[in-house]
């Protein structure tokens, strides 16, 4: 399941089929609303920095037969300098809060952060099944 | 097609519902919407129901945060309201924080503090 990020409605509809992808998995309510919470705030830093991109999710499996959805979100914008610093609570380029990144990986089990200058930015996050 | 929140009027209130497939641009307008209502329609309130969002991110936390700091110097309290339990969750988890605006559980208990400056919950709990 693929959805472009190019436009505002795509955030939208990233938050759509994050929220059929986390009821059709039976993620519990509270992490439902993590997710798509996370899915949210990284879906419009596709928009807000890269201005283009795209997400997508599938299963993914860990030790002991255990199971997750993973998220993936690749822009082909201009990169991330300092990533660390990108990761600061509060830190923002742009006109937001400066939350969305550092807030995506506390809501998530998994985060994990790419990105080259010129390039592009891959966020991968994912949730585990309990 | 539903990209526009309504806003009401109740006693000296402003009430406006925000649904749950707002595009960014829709919860900026919402702050126009207001702003422009509160001016038209003195009232002592506005109320932000949250009810059916079944996430609150950090865009909309700022949103809502300006909107109450730009109502206040009008002269009208803002209050959240309704907010889900697991959207509590999820942003203080992240981090995200609203002080300056004021919660309720209920629309009744807006009312009750506009009209009384004590919190509901309190004057439940008083002694008599």
């Amino acid at each position: 399941m693929k959805v472009e990020i190019v436009k505002e409605e795509d955030v939208v509809a990233a938050r759509q089929a994050a929220r059929q992808a986390v009821v059709a998995y039976k993620f519990s309510l509270v992490d439902q609303t993590r997710i798509i919470t996370a899915v949210s705030e990284l879906a419009r830093n596709i928009l807000l920095y890269a201005v283009c991109g795209w997400m997508e999710y599938h299963e993914v499996s860990g030790p002991r037969g255990k199971k997750g959805l993973e998220f993936v979100f690749q822009d082909y914008g201009p990169g991330i300098i300092d990533i660390d610093l990108a990761m600061t609570p509060g830190y923002s380029t742009g006109n937001g809060l400066g939350l969305g990144l550092s807030g995506a990986r506390r809501l998530m089990d998994d985060f994990a952060i790419t990105s080259h200058q010129g390039e592009g930015t891959i966020v991968r996050i994912t949730k585990w099944l309990n | 097609m539903l990209n526009n929140a309504a806003v009401l009027k109740i006693q000296d209130a402003l009430v406006i519902v925000m649904h749950g497939n707002m595009n960014d641009h829709s919860v900026k307008q919402m702050q126009h919407t207001v702003l422009a209502q509160i001016e038209q329609t003195p009232v002592s309130g506005l109320i932000i129901d949250i009810s059916q969002l079944d996430i609150v991110d950090s865009y909309m936390v700022r949103l809502f945060s300006d909107t109450a700091q730009m109502a206040k110097l009008l002269g009208v309290e803002v209050f959240l309201v309704g907010m889900q339990p697991y959207v509590a969750l999820s942003m203080v988890e992240m981090g995200l924080d609203i002080r300056g605006i004021k919660t309720a559980l209920t629309v009744d208990h807006v009312f009750e503090i506009l009209h009384n400056g004590v919190p509901y919950a309190v004057r439940r709990g008083a002694p008599q």
